[in-house]
């Protein structure tokens, strides 16, 4: 019998989700006294299957390792319906979350982030401000091991990192001199990867592998992070359960939930309260499948905005290359620099918002034959080898992360047909991008250009618009004061269920344009917070 | 895994010569493939050879030297498959690697940037303009 396969019991707190958010609330109330169980569907991560430190780097995203739970159909995944959806999710499910695939960069979402509303006159505000998070960024930040240099005037309260930045690399030193040339800010990179050892991490080596997982031990994934500690601190974590539904009591309060373990048993652990981060699809997928006879529409949906207003981000990219070898295969993947100089609003630009840029390396050779980021006109026949070292090792590319609005029509349903390997139903996705969005990355991509121009670059290459962008998974279950129009409180707590709290980056009533996981993490945290605050006034079944 | 059998093999190196042509010294792709144990490529990227296999169905009633400019012409997608197959099993190759100077990615101990606050002054003395935020 497995692991998974023996019965936990009961337990005061249920986490579902061993990622970055759900492992964030563990660590929290481990450490305040609070006995937690995390029910996680997928598995410990195999470090063997790493290529990061061999030729096979470039194969590896190919299948075992790949952001697209579709293609990887590994342990742990669903299938995803996104026929109708413009942009494919990237996640990884196992413990770790998809902190095993992040590039590791380190945003703080901006001031301006949380008044959206209020200053543009688009999306919402939210219920809490920059402020408010602060001491919980500097919490996880130290948690996490994050690298970077204090004193971005975009940033205010921003003191320190607790270890120095990465280096910004010749790519990062030839555009953030342009930028300087320019006027435009820039600055270098803040990174969840150790440049020394720390805690848990050691120093990173540079095979600019990130996103193929850390093999080294450097990036900060919460699988060595915080897990550990977790465990040894007393928490529980039950890797391959798959949680299919919650149960509620006659007064609708959470009673505990039902999963299916390794075996594909079903089981029922009960708990005195439930903490959802399964992030933006898994999350309102749990919720809508809690539907009873009770609440028809999914469970903490009187609102029925569960599953709605789903953002990604949509991303575009462009390639600068360059007559000087700037060693682009290697080194830190992770940001060498970031700007956000067009980030907020300017009317005259004809869209609201703006995106953040991150400079990046391009990777090896195989990456120089494929359509993304280079486009679809032909490398292949007379000219291939020419084109190749035109391109390895010369090259870097800009990413620019546009912020999403909210939009209710984008949403995460139930697939009627299609489901998992235990029957429960498969998410569908219905996702397009707006017409703001459009213009927003028009603006941007054009600006890109310039500024790598400005560094130098003899050619600049807009990659094409590709699907497999949708790292960032947000807004399904909006966190709002008014339980007619979100589905959570500012602290995370479902307005139908009052012992039933979401911690991921569902709850954001936006987007930002910046990498979500550190406000992922600093919201997480302050859920966890009110509930060691709350625990002993909790209305529990 | 299901192997790669002969035709398949045969029918790809003539397709490599065609993608990957020789050049300088660079060695045309035909040769380094028709040598080359598939294996470690098809172990990463198990999904792949089904996909070679179908495009290269589609061009199989042609002669050999027709079916690149028919691929690019027709079957894009079917061509990107069977790029990506030979261009890995290209550059996992010892001699190629050293002939376009790359090297696996060794470990590089971090050296810090000692002129990050100097080179950042300018930023820090435009400021940034928040249209909610004035530090007390």
């Amino acid at each position: 019998m497995s692991e998974t396969s023996k019965d936990p019991g009961r337990a005061e707190v249920v986490v579902v989700g061993a990622g970055p958010s759900g492992a964030v609330v563990a660590k929290k109330l481990v450490e305040s006294g609070i006995d937690v169980l995390c029910l996680e569907q997928g598995d410990w991560p195999d470090y063997t299957t790493s290529r990061a430190a061999d030729e096979r780097l470039e194969l590896s995203a190919g299948k075992r390792w790949s952001s697209l739970p579709n293609v990887r159909a590994g342990v742990g995944d669903y299938p995803l319906n996104e026929s109708e959806s413009a942009v494919s999710p990237l996640m990884w499910n196992g413990v770790g979350g998809s902190s095993l695939l992040y590039a590791a960069h380190w945003m703080r979402s901006l001031p301006s982030d949380f008044r959206v509303r209020s200053v543009d006159g688009v999306g919402d505000d939210w219920p809490i401000d920059y402020d408010d998070l602060v001491p919980y960024y500097e919490e996880v930040e130290r948690d996490f091991g994050v690298a970077g240099l204090p004193g971005d005037p975009a940033y205010p309260r921003l003191d320190s990192f607790p270890m120095e930045p990465t280096p910004i690399g010749v790519a990062g030193r030839r555009v953030g001199s342009a930028h300087n040339e320019l006027g435009w800010h820039w600055w270098p990179s803040s990174n969840a990867i150790a440049t020394r050892p720390y805690r848990r991490l050691h120093a990173c080596v540079q095979r600019a592998a990130c996103m193929s997982t850390c093999a080294d031990g450097a990036k900060a994934s919460v699988d060595i992070t915080h897990w550990p500690d977790i465990l040894a601190a007393g928490g529980r974590l039950l890797p391959r359960a798959t949680v299919s539904r919650i149960e509620t009591d006659a007064r609708g309060r959470a009673s505990g939930v039902v999963y299916f373990d390794a075996d594909g048993v079903e089981r029922r652990v009960q708990a005195e309260v439930v903490v959802l981060a399964a992030n933006g699809i898994g999350t309102p997928r749990i919720l809508l499948a809690s539907a009873t006879d009770e609440h028809p529409d999914g469970l903490a949906n009187s609102s029925g905005l569960v599953g709605r207003r789903l953002m990604m981000h949509p991303f575009g990219a462009v390639v600068g290359v360059f007559d000087e070898d700037i060693g682009s295969y290697q080194g830190v993947w992770g940001q060498l620099i970031y700007s956000l100089q067009f980030y907020e609003t300017d009317e005259s630009r004809g869209f609201v918002r703006g995106a953040k840029w991150n400079l990046m390396p391009t990777g090896g050779p195989l990456t120089m034959t494929r359509p993304f980021p280079w486009g679809y006109d032909t490398i292949w026949g007379e000219g291939f080898h020419r084109q190749v070292a035109n391109r390895l090792g010369h090259s870097a590319v800009w990413g620019v992360i546009a912020e999403d609005l909210p939009e209710e029509h984008n949403r995460v349903v139930l697939d009627p047909e299609l489901t998992d390997a235990y029957g429960n139903a498969a998410p569908r996705l219905i996702y397009k991008t707006s017409d703001n969005t459009d213009k927003l990355l028009a603006f941007h991509l054009a600006r890109a250009c310039e500024s790598l121009e400005a560094a130098g670059a003899k050619e600049t290459i807009v990659a094409p618009q590709i699907r497999e962008t949708g790292w960032h998974l947000l807004g399904t279950t909006k966190m709002g004061d008014d339980p007619a129009t979100s589905v959570v409180d500012p602290g995370g707590r479902a307005h139908d269920v009052p012992n039933l709290f979401v911690a991921d980056g569902s709850t954001w009533p936006t987007s930002s344009g910046t990498n979500p996981t550190a406000t992922i993490a600093a919201m997480a945290l302050r859920c966890a917070d009110g509930i060691v605050r709350t625990r002993n006034q909790m209305e529990v079944a | 895994m299901a192997p790669v059998t002969d035709a398949t093999r045969e029918a790809l190196v003539v397709l490599a010569d065609r993608l990957i042509p020789a050049e300088g010294e660079m060695p045309a792709a035909g040769g380094v493939f028709a040598a080359a144990d598939l294996g470690p490529v098809l172990e990463e990227l198990p999904d792949l050879l089904p996909a070679v296999e179908t495009a290269l169905a589609r061009v199989d009633r042609l002669p050999a030297e027709d079916r690149f400019a028919a691929m690019a012409e027709s079957d894009p997608d079917g061509l990107a498959a069977v790029g990506e197959l030979v261009a890995a099993v290209y550059f996992l190759d010892p001699e190629v690697s050293r002939l376009i100077g790359y090297r696996r990615r060794e470990a590089v101990p971090i050296v810090f940037d000692t002129d990050l606050v100097e080179l950042t002054r300018p930023v820090v003395a435009g400021g940034y303009r928040s249209p909610v935020y004035e530090e007390s």
